[in-house]
């Protein structure tokens, strides 16, 4: 018995140690996926040799783990930096005076709708918001006005609006179109048989067992199940001149205020915002599309300058969010 | 050092660790702008919370009873008839307790899929029930197991002169292992009342995943613990039931005896296969699916140059955490049976920490430790070890008080009577005496400290993850055969202690005989 307890305060000690605030480290939330973000943050590593400790969210709680630590922690704050996958999160720790503001360097030549105006946060590489139709479907929507059409009654599927990039969506057609209009689009979608699934990925699964015709996904869903050889295609919604654009949803890096080590965050920061960064995100298989102008990008995708996006001010859309939230909730359950 | 010292000695490090962080933020929810208000409690009168209240009941409700009575019967069959691999089919069956709930619930869905019959039967009640079953299911099957070798068979044996063993089962066994059938339904009602990873995976809707979608989606800290209320409050009143039910029984259970086997006859075969039909339904389905997927020696050796650290981690907190876990749950169970000043209050206190959501135990944990003054705590692994303490200290104070119920009080007193103070009774005849209840107290610790997802997820400090918080954060876009293969890593890392620790006792017991 002695033994094991000795052991085990021998192992406890060895696992506190190591711990040490170094000024040649650098922490990092990251909302990005592990799979994508990390190679990253390891060339990070290696062309600076700055160490990198970072924390990750999980997929089927996206934004709880680290979202909510950074909001517990902000009067003490443990990251450095936060790589949002979307900016509706970085404007709600705008809010909170979470976020100290930085202006990149790097960030020069990034379309200024992916900037926050005084610099708190940065987008960059952006997902879009796109339909994934089933390739057997004979009829493809153009419009996501098209989840209230008779012609797709009971075909079409979407995320659960109150997560992730789909709430974000929802929030800035809020912004966009105003509440009644909204509201109205929402109750329509309900009507037409509209099947909510838990997450855009699941969604891009429904459609390509063709369980359901269509469905709107961010664009890594969707190659992702292209490159999976999931009988798929895309279509870029709302492209028309009379029509609103497609969403776009960049990733957006920012320094957290009062960070035990601003130096190489901002350092991460930069790097994260250079053309070399956008390009390997752009050719791992989150396929994510670049926004600066130049930077060479897969086949499967259109640059961001051949696309019509949504004109949206990112702020409202994160303001907007969280006021719509709770009749989200009663939407969703009055099912 | 006097009693009340002691107590002292045990009660403050679990108070200040897990207890006064969670109680400074239940007492936050009774405040607004620096006055007295309940409006954050509103929330629970919504009409969605009485449906997916009802939802928790009535899931909780099935579950404990199904596992209960299948648990029971294989149980007794296990251990109380001449059927063959009773052993290995007790560890086979134990396997998806050992192992955090989200794998065994994505082993059913790689399985079956979304598709088809099957596949629209796993994402709902049906399937959250039956996944919850197969997780749950080994607690009756190990309690059964455990009381039925203290029955003493001279009981049995008294009433085989009269009747049948159908009628020794009916009359005297099973009311005598009332309080396992009892115990184990009222814990695995707890259980699936708060477990929120399955039923979020399957798409159904629990209670428990209100609390935590007013964290994820709202970041509103205040509400999501006033969702905790009435998730306490269950399992506080199934815990009056069990003081109720329980302590009118009295049972004298004085030490492990040999168990009387049933001989099955004809039947033995034909139950042998039903058995072992069962765990392949169980076990090795799911789990086969995760193997299959995993099957590629590229791919195992890939996932474990990804993940060797986080599991060399996972080990060094879950020893840790487990050896304290049996030091203060063997102290606290002393103080409970004892009735120490304050035991009551202790007693509550850990029941009421393990029925309270993980998440929110996880933000209570840092709102309250992240302090520049308390950055030794924060930024190390001693808040995970915080956590599971904090979760986990029932389970093991627990079965220390058990143990202690069992050791008869002639002892202490002759010991009493030769002198020896109350520590000396402590230290050199209830330690040695609870040999065994200790190392059960510390497997049982190291098991549920290894597959702890919520907690670690949200306060392991960068860079120290551990192998199920790794293998949650891989499920985004990852290779879905890496996942596999971290989850029978996962798997393995839970059964390797467990098989080496028999692998001794069955030496020793071999030396001896």
């Amino acid at each position: 018995m002695k033994t094991i307890i000795l052991f085990s305060l021998s192992l406890m000690l060895i696992s506190c140690s190591g711990t040490k605030n170094t000024s040649n480290t650098v922490t990092v939330y990251v909302s990005e996926d592990q799979v994508f973000s990390e190679p990253i943050l390891k060339d990070f590593e290696k062309e600076t040799g700055i160490r990198v400790n970072a924390i990750y969210d999980t997929e089927e709680s996206k934004g709880t783990g680290v979202m909510n630590r950074l909001i517990a922690e902000k009067h003490n704050p443990q990251a450095d930096v936060y790589w949002a996958n979307e900016p509706i999160r970085a404007e709600v720790l705008r809010h909170k005076g979470i976020l100290s503001p930085y202006k990149s360097p790097n960030a020069k030549g990034i379309p200024s709708i992916f900037k926050e105006k005084d610099k708190h946060w940065t987008g960059f590489s952006a997902r879009v918001r796109l339909f994934v139709v089933n390739s057997n479907t004979p009829k493809k929507p153009t419009s996501i006005l098209d989840y209230t059409a008779p012609d797709f009654k009971g075909k079409g599927v979407i995320a659960n609006p109150l997560f992730g990039t789909t709430t974000s969506h929802i929030a800035a057609l809020f912004t966009l179109w105003g509440d009644t209009k909204t509201k109205t689009f929402l109750k329509q979608l309900k009507a037409n048989n509209t099947a909510i699934s838990t997450s855009n990925g699941e969604s891009a699964d429904f459609v390509a067992d063709g369980q359901y015709a269509f469905s709107l996904v961010d664009s890594d869903d969707a190659v992702s199940r292209l490159k999976q050889h999931a009988p798929i295609t895309f279509v870029y919604p709302d492209q028309k001149e009379e029509e609103i654009g497609l969403f776009v949803v960049p990733n957006a890096v920012m320094l957290i205020h009062g960070a035990p080590h601003r130096e190489t965050a901002k350092k991460l920061i930069d790097y994260l915002l250079s053309k070399e960064s956008e390009h390997k995100l752009a050719f791992a298989d989150c396929a994510q599309i670049p926004l600066h102008q130049g930077v060479t990008m897969p086949k499967d995708l259109k640059p961001i300058d051949q696309i019509k996006v949504m004109q949206v001010d990112y702020s409202k859309v994160a303001e907007k969010l969280l006021e719509i939230q709770p009749w989200l909730k009663t939407w969703m359950t009055d099912r | 050092m006097s009693k009340r010292l002691f107590s002292l000695f045990v009660i403050v490090p679990v108070f200040a660790a897990a207890l006064l962080p969670v109680l400074t933020m239940v007492i936050d929810t009774f405040w607004r702008n620096n006055r007295f208000d309940l409006s954050a409690y509103h929330v629970l009168f919504q009409s969605s919370m009485a449906q997916s209240f009802a939802n928790s009941l009535l899931l909780s409700l099935s579950v404990a009873t199904c596992t209960t009575a299948v648990g029971v019967l294989l149980g007794i069959f296990l251990s109380k008839t001449n059927l063959l691999f009773t052993t290995f089919f007790t560890m086979l069956l134990s396997i998806p307790l050992l192992v955090p709930p989200y794998i065994l619930a994505l082993g059913w869905y790689t399985l079956l899929g979304r598709e088809g019959y099957w596949g629209e039967l796993l994402f709902g009640f049906w399937g959250t029930s039956w996944v919850l079953f197969s997780i749950y299911l080994p607690i009756p099957l190990l309690l059964t197991i455990l009381f039925l070798r203290q029955v003493n068979p001279r009981f049995e044996e008294a009433a085989r002169l009269m009747t049948g063993w159908y009628g020794v089962l009916r009359s005297i066994t099973l009311p005598l292992i009332f309080p396992a059938i009892m115990l184990s339904f009222l814990l695995v009602f707890i259980l699936t009342f708060g477990e929120q990873s399955v039923a979020n995976f399957l798409r159904f809707n629990v209670f428990a995943l209100e609390s935590f979608t007013y964290f994820s989606a709202f970041y509103d800290f205040k509400t999501a613990t006033v969702l905790a209320v009435p998730m306490v409050t269950v399992a506080f009143i199934v815990l009056l039931v069990e003081q109720f039910l329980l302590h009118k029984h009295i049972f004298r259970f004085s030490s492990t005896h040999k168990i009387e086997k049933i001989s099955l006859g004809r039947y033995k075969w034909p139950l042998f296969f039903t058995i072992f039909l069962i765990i392949f339904v169980i076990v090795i389905l799911p789990f086969f699916s995760l193997v299959q997927q995993a099957a590629d020696w590229q791919i195992i050796q890939e996932a474990f140059e990804k993940a060797k650290a986080s599991m060399l981690r996972s080990y060094l907190y879950a020893i840790t955490a487990a050896t304290f876990l049996m030091g203060f749950g063997f102290a606290g169970g002393y103080l409970i049976e004892e009735k120490i000043p304050g035991y009551r209050l202790y007693d509550a206190s850990l029941i009421f920490l393990f029925a309270l959501p993980a998440a929110v135990m996880g933000i209570a944990l840092i709102l309250f430790w992240n302090q520049p003054y308390t950055n030794l705590i924060y930024t190390t692994p001693l808040i995970i070890l915080f956590g599971y303490m904090g979760k986990y200290l029932v389970l093991t104070t627990k079965i220390s008080q058990k143990r202690f119920s069992q050791i008869p009080r002639s002892q202490i007193e002759a010991a009493q009577m030769a002198g020896a103070n109350w520590f000396q009774v402590l230290r050199y005849i209830l330690m040695p005496l609870s040999k065994k209840a200790l190392l059960t107290m510390w497997l049982i610790g190291l098991v549920f400290s290894l597959r702890e997802t919520t907690i670690t997820m949200l306060v392991y400090p960068p860079g120290y993850e551990t192998l199920p918080v790794y293998t949650l954060t891989q499920m985004a876009n990852g290779d879905p055969r890496i996942i596999a293969a971290l989850s029978l890593f996962m798997i393995s890392m839970t059964l390797l202690p467990l098989l080496l620790i028999g692998i001794i006792k069955k030496v020793q017991h071999d030396r001896i005989t």
